[in-house]
């Protein structure tokens, strides 16, 4: 059963000219964790503040749980929604411990302490309770945000990018731990984020947003290998983007010469395309067809990124990114041989 | 010697002040001391009858009136002021924005002259009375002096609060939100603690402008402490009895001060404002008129019937003759003060100012606090003080305007320093320091480097000093030489006097120079 459903959804913020979200479809299934996925600007939070009941949208319906929230003739105001958000600057109230910050959405007085101590207990920050935020860590104040709002057992969680404020080196480590203490309370979760890897490591599901749409709905193996268009392939991983034009046979013509797809491709000979081979896809060693020079690296450790200079048939250069095994030596300029491959027909778009 | 070198380098933290620069300070901490350094030699080596006679009759009444009286309208002032912020900041008030520049208009009367206004039309046989046959209420009553000294001092608290209420993120309404609270509990639970550091430094502004203010208090025949002072000293030339009562002033000055600091302690929090998003404004719905009509009533009582009155009165005075030739006598005089006191504490301001945020140590603190008196002290005192010094050491300064722009200049430092120091506060030291390291000398620096970017704030102060000034009406009268008139003065001799259209001209004279600092402090709103 959908625990989220959003029907034709548009919202257009007063003078502005253009729709911030239009005509949006969302179905989130009960217990699932869905991540929404968007450069800034894309709508996603804005998307987020409707589901809350913070903002009012133009058209169409929000249902929460079977029952409408939002539409045009019914609005129930964010308080009485049963929806926990946790804000990107965690929005603890300065003026409350970690304790009182959780106790705070307890409505009813009986059971206040002690759902607070088992809700912090959970979260483990009970050793933390009498702290203020600015005496908290990024990663404690994140986890008493979470608290806040899990404690009413929302019908579903919000997550506006809640790993941005966090350093870089325990970002990682926090997304898994706030993973696992989710999958333990099985509640449903939209996470809003702009960074790809996270949403490719933390969520079953991926929502792309872009322009107020959601360009594909799927889970992270197949937005990453088969993305419905050419913006969601770019989007959610590197890539090597090429023009050419449908030949025959299952291969692409392009400046630099004929590159083979892996199974057949669904455009007639002669259709202007576009097509995506991943870095990883590159196959480098010697007995390669394809002849160029390393242009730049990367060296990342367990592997190098390197960019490929190659001169097509006419003498056009084209950059290829790739990655090469960490072992050796690399040196600018160093030839190289490699093959190209297109690895499956998803990595082929239309051109319009 | 080489240890008193180190102990004088480590005082500085490395960095010893030029000799000159340090007498320079040391001498104007001197100056502004030295009022309050006599009052209280005066007021320990009084009698001990005097004590008795004071401490038996007098100050137990004059005690609770100036706090009853300073409590009462700082309590008032709150009320108003927090309301008139909340409406502004975060409701849908239709003209909110104009309300805001509005609302801080009383300031620009002060109220003696708000007083006067309400004399004349709630007076004894004032309009009310001529119109109705009765003055509707007894505008001496403890009430009413209450009501008319907040109608002219709650900006200071709606000021403050509503820049509070406008840094206040949006973020936390809605995290109250989606943990289920409505508006009421998010006020009371978040909101509200969130601003109450600033209420209570607008209620101690308050708090310490009715403790010092003396001609409002005086014209409304109320008296408290610096009023008694006055009177004391004037009345019954009663030099220690003035300088008991004065030191008394001070110390429940001092006692109020640590109270609130005591009380910051456990009200001061650290906002984490990444997102500076404003929440949307709460519709008032059905309350909106009742809230309009709120701020009109407040509106009409601060700016509008006081404003009528004094513009219909001076008309009235021009009819009746009462703007003569001596009344460009009495603005000379007034504009010699002000200018002359502006001028000084301009020049004042800037080694005071390089002096503090160059060379910080305990000595600077200590110093600048020295300077910085003129905030808590009120204006008899500093009179009072510099009556026994000028009769003491300075017989000379008798009899000329220099003694009333020297007393205007001490009473009003702070405010050209607060000026300054907001500039100062522009120029790091590292520019400094680059300015050096590219051969400049001193004197180059300062040329080219501090003073064309304090210069500014050092002019707002001086014109902030000269239209507080053209009020001060205190200082002006225990100080002046005999026959001596500015504005203020005809203002209060005619006002006692009763001839209320003599008085009016000038009031409005005044009204109109005090609107030029608060243009510019509203227009800034305004722009935004």
């Amino acid at each position: 059963m959908a625990s989220l459903e959003i029907k034709n959804l548009s919202k257009k913020y007063d003078g502005a000219a253009e729709y911030i979200i239009k005509d949006l479809d969302l179905s989130v299934e009960k217990g699932e964790f869905l991540a929404l996925l968007g450069k800034s600007g894309c709508g996603k939070t804005t998307l987020l503040r409707l589901i809350c009941g913070f903002e009012s949208h133009s058209e169409g319906e929000i249902i929460l749980n079977g029952k409408v929230i939002s539409s045009g003739n019914t609005w129930v105001p964010p308080e009485k929604r049963n929806i926990g958000m946790v804000f990107q600057d965690y929005a603890l109230f300065p003026n409350m411990t970690a304790w009182g910050n959780v106790a705070f959405a307890v409505r009813k007085k009986k059971k206040r302490i002690s759902k607070t101590d088992k809700m912090l207990k959970l979260m483990e920050i009970y050793d933390v309770k009498d702290k203020y935020p600015h005496q908290l860590s990024g990663g404690q104040q994140q986890r008493v945000a979470i608290a806040r709002a899990l404690i009413r057992k929302p019908d579903i969680l919000l997550l506006d990018e809640p790993f941005s404020n966090l350093d870089l080196d325990i970002r990682a480590a926090v997304r898994e731990e706030i993973r696992r203490i989710l999958r333990k309370v099985n509640s449903t979760v939209i996470l809003v984020t702009h960074d790809q890897a996270e949403a490719l490591s933390i969520s079953q599901r991926i929502a792309v947003l872009h322009e107020g749409k959601i360009q594909q709905i799927a889970s992270p193996y197949e937005i990453y290998n088969r993305p419905a268009n050419i913006f969601v392939a770019e989007f959610v991983g590197k890539a090597n983007v090429f023009e050419g034009i449908a030949g025959d046979a299952d291969a692409i013509l392009c400046k630099f010469g004929i590159v083979q797809s892996k199974d057949s491709i669904p455009y007639r000979k002669g259709t202007p395309v576009k097509f995506i081979i991943r870095p990883e896809n590159v196959v480098i060693g010697n007995e390669g067809e394809m002849k160029g020079v390393i242009a730049n690296y990367k060296y990342m450790g367990t592997h190098y990124d390197v960019l490929i200079s190659v001169n097509g048939p006419n003498n056009a250069e084209q950059k290829i990114s790739a990655i090469l095994p960490g072992e050796g030596e690399v040196k600018l300029n160093q030839e190289i041989r490699f093959n190209l491959y297109i690895k499956s027909h998803h990595h082929v778009f239309a051109k319009i | 010697m080489p240890s008193i070198n180190r102990m004088w380098l480590k005082l500085w933290n490395g960095k010893p002040p030029r000799l000159i620069l340090l007498l320079f300070n040391i001498a104007a901490a001197l100056i502004m001391a030295i009022p309050v350094l006599y009052v209280f030699i005066r007021a320990v080596f009084a009698p001990v009858e005097k004590w008795q006679v004071l401490l038996g009759t007098r100050i137990p009444i004059l005690l609770w009136n100036t706090v009853s009286l300073a409590g009462s309208v700082a309590l008032v002032t709150t009320i108003i002021g927090v309301s008139l912020a909340w409406l502004v900041e975060q409701t849908n008030l239709p003209g909110s924005r104009i309300f805001k520049a509005v609302l801080t208009l009383p300031l620009a009367i002060p109220p003696y002259i708000g007083a006067l206004t309400y004399i004349i039309v709630f007076g004894k046989r004032g309009v009310a009375y001529s119109l109705l046959g009765s003055s509707i209420v007894n505008i001496y009553s403890f009430f009413s002096v209450v009501f008319i000294l907040s109608m002219f001092t709650f900006p200071y608290v709606f000021l403050i609060v509503s820049a509070a209420l406008s840094k206040i993120s949006g973020n936390y309404e809605e995290a109250g939100r989606s943990s289920g609270a409505g508006y009421i509990t998010i006020f009371r639970h978040v909101i509200l603690p969130l601003v109450i550091p600033a209420i209570l430094s607008g209620n101690m502004i308050v708090f310490f402008y009715i403790v010092s203010d003396f001609g409002a208090v005086s014209m409304l025949r109320y008296s408290t402490f610096t009023s008694s002072v006055y009177f004391q000293m004037i009345g019954k030339l009663d030099r220690s009895g003035a300088a008991i009562l004065s030191m008394l002033t001070i110390a429940l000055g001092i006692m109020v001060l640590f109270a609130k600091s005591q009380l910051q302690k456990y009200s001061s929090f650290f906002q984490n404002p990444k997102s500076d998003r404003k929440s949307r404004p709460l519709e008032l719905g059905k309350y909106k008129n009742p809230c309009l009509i709120f701020v009109f009533i407040v509106l009409f009582f601060s700016v509008i019937m006081p404003l009528a009155a004094l513009i219909i009165w001076s008309i009235k005075g021009i009819y009746a003759k009462a703007v003569t030739i001596e009344m460009l006598g009495y603005i000379r005089n007034s504009l010699l003060i002000s200018m002359g006191a502006a001028f000084v504490t301009m020049l004042v301001s800037i080694p005071v100012t390089y002096f503090k945020f160059r060379h910080p140590s305990r000595l600077t603190n200590l110093l600048n606090g020295a300077c910085n008196l003129g905030l808590i002290i009120p204006g008899t005192l500093i009179a009072l003080g510099m009556v026994f010094a000028i009769n003491r050491y300075f017989v000379w300064l008798i009899g000329g305007p220099a003694v009333l722009i020297i007393g205007h200049a001490m009473r009003y430092l702070p405010r050209s320093l607060q000026s300054a120091e907001s500039s100062m506060a522009l120029i790091s030291p590292v520019l400094d320091e680059t300015a050096y390291s590219l051969g400049m000398r001193f004197g180059t620096v300062l040329r080219k480097v501090i003073l064309p970017t304090i210069l500014p704030g050092v002019f707002s102060g001086g014109i902030l000093v000269m239209v507080s000034s053209l009020k001060e009406l205190p200082i002006t009268l225990m100080l002046r030489p005999p026959g001596y008139d500015t504005l203020a003065v005809r203002i209060w001799i005619q006002s006692s006097d009763g001839f209320y259209t003599h008085a009016a001209p000038a009031g409005l004279l005044i009204v109109i120079a005090s609107f030029i600092p608060l243009f510019y402090l509203v227009r800034k709103d305004l722009e935004v």
